[in-house]
C-alpha cells in the first residue's frame, strides 16, 4: 500500500510469468502491465499459451512461476472483481438466460438484483430472461456474457476469442457494444482474439505473441482506440498492417515451400 | 401447449401402432405353428388373445406379481441411482480419481454379475427380498457408474472453468455443471439400466422358489405356469412384464423431458 502511485495506475501487472504443463513450457518469462480502465488486446500463433495466459489472470490455474497481480493483490483464485468469457461454451446451455446472468452473485446483497436487471435492459434482453442459450441468437449469446460480466460489476473483464464464433455483421456490432461498454464502465479489459482488426479496434496497446513458449514479441501502442469511427481511418489500417507484419515473422510458413521439379 | 399436446399425441398413436403390429406378428406366427407343428408342440405359442383372456380370470394374482416385479425394480433402480450417480460424477470430475478408479470400474464393469448370485444369497439371506433388490443394484450399478462417469469425464471444460470465474465453490461446481451436464447421458444409461433390471429381477424370482407367494413376482408366475404346461399364462406374464416395461420407458422419458428441456428445444 505504501508504494508510490504512478500517474496512471497500474490494474494488471505480470512479471516473469512461467507455466508449464509436464514437461511442456507454455509461457516463459512473459511480462505485461495494463493501467486501470486501459485496454488490451493479445493475438498470437495458435497454442501459444493464450488461454492459458488469461486463465492465470482469473485465478483458475496457478502459474509455475512469476508474479500476477491485479488492483495490486496476488491472484490466487477467482474474484469477483474480475470476469472472464470465454468462446462458444461460456454459457450454460441448462440455464436460462437470468440464471446465466446471475451465476455466482450474491442476488440478496443489496443492489445486486437491479444492477442485473440494468445489465440486461441495457444490452437489450429484457423479455429473453426465460430463454435457454439454444434460443438465442450468436449476437444475444454474447450480450448475456457481456451482461452477466457487467451485472458482477467487474474491475477487470477477460475476454477470450469472444467474437470468434459471429457473422462479420454481428461481430462488428459487437465489437462497438464493448467499446461502448468499456467507456462507460470504466472496467480494464484484457482481450485475446485471433482477429487482428478486432485487437486494433479495441486494444490501446496490442501484445503480440511469439509460438509456444510465448514470449512477448512486440509491444503495439494504438491510441487512436476510443471511437467507432477508428475502423475507417487511415491510422486504423496503418496499424493492421503493422501488426500483421509482425504476426508473420511469428508464423512458420504452414505449405513448406515447392522444390523446383526435377529433370 | 397445444404443439406439445399434439407431440404426444403422435408419439403415443406410434406406440400403439407398433404395439398393434407386435400383436399381429404374433397372432400370425401363432397361426403358422398350429398349421404345421403336431397340436401338443404348437400349444407352446398361443395366440395373444388367448394370452389376453388369462386377464379377466387371474387379474388378481398377476396383478400382484406385477406390484412384486415392479416394487422390486423400481427400489433396485432407485438404490443404484443414488449410489452410482454421484459416484460416477466424482470419479469422472475428480482428474486424480478419474486416473486412480478408471482401471477398477472397466474391468468391474464387464464382467457378467450372475457370477455374484452365490455371494450375494450368502450376505444377504436365500431368497430374500433383499438379494433380488441387491441382484438388480449389482447389475444396474455399474452401467449407471459408467454412464455417469464418462459424461462428467467428457464435459467441456469452459463450462467449469466459467462457472468457477463466477465465483462458484468446488461443490457448487457439482450442483450446477457437472449433474445438469452429465445428465442426458445418465438418463440414457438409465434407459439401458431399464432392461438390465427387468432381466436381473426375472433371474432373481425364478432362481429360488421358496413355497407360492402372493407378490413372488412376475418371473416367478412364469416359471411356475412352465411347469404347469399352462402356455397362456406364460404369455401372460410376458404381456404383463412387457406393459410394465413400456410404462416405466414412458416415464423416463416424460422425466427426462422435464429435467433436461434445454435439449429439447424447439
Ligand atoms: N490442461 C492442460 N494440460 C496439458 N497441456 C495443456 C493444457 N491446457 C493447454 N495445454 C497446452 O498448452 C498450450 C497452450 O494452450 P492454450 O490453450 O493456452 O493456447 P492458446 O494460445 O489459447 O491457443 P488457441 O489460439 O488455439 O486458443 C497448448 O500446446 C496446449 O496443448
Ligand atoms: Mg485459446
Amino acid at each position: 500500500m505504501g508504494e508510490p502511485r504512478h500517474a496512471a495506475e497500474t490494474m494488471i501487472e505480470v512479471e516473469d510469468l512461467q507455466l508449464r504443463y509436464a514437461d511442456e513450457r507454455v509461457l516463459d518469462g512473459l511480462s505485461l502491465r495494463v493501467p486501470r480502465g486501459g485496454s488490451l488486446a493479445i493475438i498470437g500463433p495458435s497454442g501459444c499459451g493464450k488461454s492459458s495466459l488469461l486463465c492465470i489472470l482469473a485465478g483458475l490455474i496457478q502459474p509455475t512461476g512469476g508474479r500476477v497481480r491485479i488492483g495490486g493483490e496476488p491472484v490466487e483464485r477467482p474474484r469477483p472483481d474480475v470476469a472472464l468469457i470465454l468462446q462458444e461454451t461460456g454459457l450454460l446451455p441448462w440455464k436460462t438466460v437470468w440464471q446465466n446472468a446471475t451465476l455466482g452473485l450474491p442476488l440478496r446483497q443489496a443492489g445486486v438484483l437491479k444492477r442485473v436487471k440494468r445489465a440486461l435492459r441495457d444490452l437489450g434482453l429484457e423479455g429473453l430472461e426465460r430463454r435457454y442459450p439454444a434460443q438465442l441468437s450468436g449476437g444475444e449469446k454474447k450480450r448475456v456474457s457481456l451482461a452477466r460480466a457487467l451485472a458482477q460489476d467487474a474491475r477487470v473483464l477477460l475476454m477470450d476469442e469472444p467474437l470468434a464464433a459471429l457473422d462479420a455483421l454481428t461481430k462488428e456490432h459487437t465489437q462497438n457494444l464493448v467499446l461502448k461498454l468499456w467507456k462507460r464502465h470504466g472496467f480494464t479489459l484484457v482481450l485475446v482474439t485471433h482477429d487482428i482488426e478486432e485487437a486494433v479496434f479495441l486494444g490501446q496497446r496490442i501484445a503480440v505473441l511469439s509460438p509456444r513458449p510465448a514470449r512477448l514479441v512486440a509491444l503495439v501502442e494504438n491510441p487512436g482506440v476510443g471511437t467507432e469511427d477508428y475502423r475507417q481511418s487511415e491510422a486504423f489500417f496503418a496499424k493492421v498492417r503493422e501488426v500483421r507484419a509482425l504476426l508473420q515473422l511469428q508464423e512458420p510458413p504452414l505449405v513448406p515451400r515447392l522444390r523446383a521439379p526435377s529433370k | 401447449m397445444r404443439r406439445a399436446g399434439r407431440e404426444v399425441g403422435k408419439r403415443t398413436l406410434a406406440y400403439a401402432l407398433s404395439v398393434l403390429a407386435l400383436l399381429g406378428l404374433w397372432q400370425l406366427l401363432s397361426w403358422l405353428f398350429q398349421l404345421t407343428l403336431d397340436p401338443r408342440m404348437a400349444r407352446v405359442l398361443p395366440g395373444p388373445l388367448e394370452a389376453l383372456m388369462v386377464f379377466p380370470a387371474h387379474w388378481r394374482e398377476i396383478g400382484n406379481h406385477l406390484l412384486g416385479t415392479a416394487a422390486r425394480l423400481l427400489v433396485g433402480l432407485a438404490i443404484s441411482l443414488l449410489l452410482a450417480v454421484p459416484l460416477g460424477l466424482v470419479i469422472g470430475h475428480e482428474p486424480a480419481l478419474r486416473r486412480l478408479l478408471s482401471p477398477f470400474i472397466y474391468t468391474t464393469y464387464p464382467i457378467p454379475k450372475v457370477v455374484f448370485w452365490p455371494i450375494l444369497f450368502v450376505l444377504l439371506g436365500v431368497g430374500s427380498e433383499l438379494s433380488k433388490i441387491g441382484f438388480v443394484v449389482l447389475v444396474v450399478f455399474f452401467q449407471l457408474l459408467v454412464s455417469a462417469r464418462d459424461a462428467a469425464a467428457n464435459l467441456p471444460r469452459d463450462y467449469v472453468l466459467s462457472a468457477l470465474a463466477a465465483g462458484l465453490s468446488r461443490v457448487q461446481i457439482y450442483w450446477h455443471v457437472v449433474l445438469p451436464g452429465a445428465l442426458p447421458a445418465v438418463f440414457t444409461g438409465l434407459r439401458i439400466s431399464l432392461g438390465l433390471g427387468i432381466f436381473a429381477v426375472y433371474i432373481a424370482e425364478t432362481a429360488v422358489r421358496l413355497g407360492a407367494r402372493r407378490y413372488a413376482g412376475l418371473g416367478s408366475y412364469i416359471n411356475d405356469s412352465f411347469g404347469l404346461f399352462r402356455f397362456e399364462s406364460v404369455f401372460a406374464g410376458i404381456l404383463a412384464i412387457g406393459l410394465l416395461g413400456l410404462a416405466l420407458y414412458g416415464l423416463i422419458e416424460l422425466l427426462e423431458r422435464w429435467l433436461c428441456r434445454w435439449k429439447y428445444l424447439r
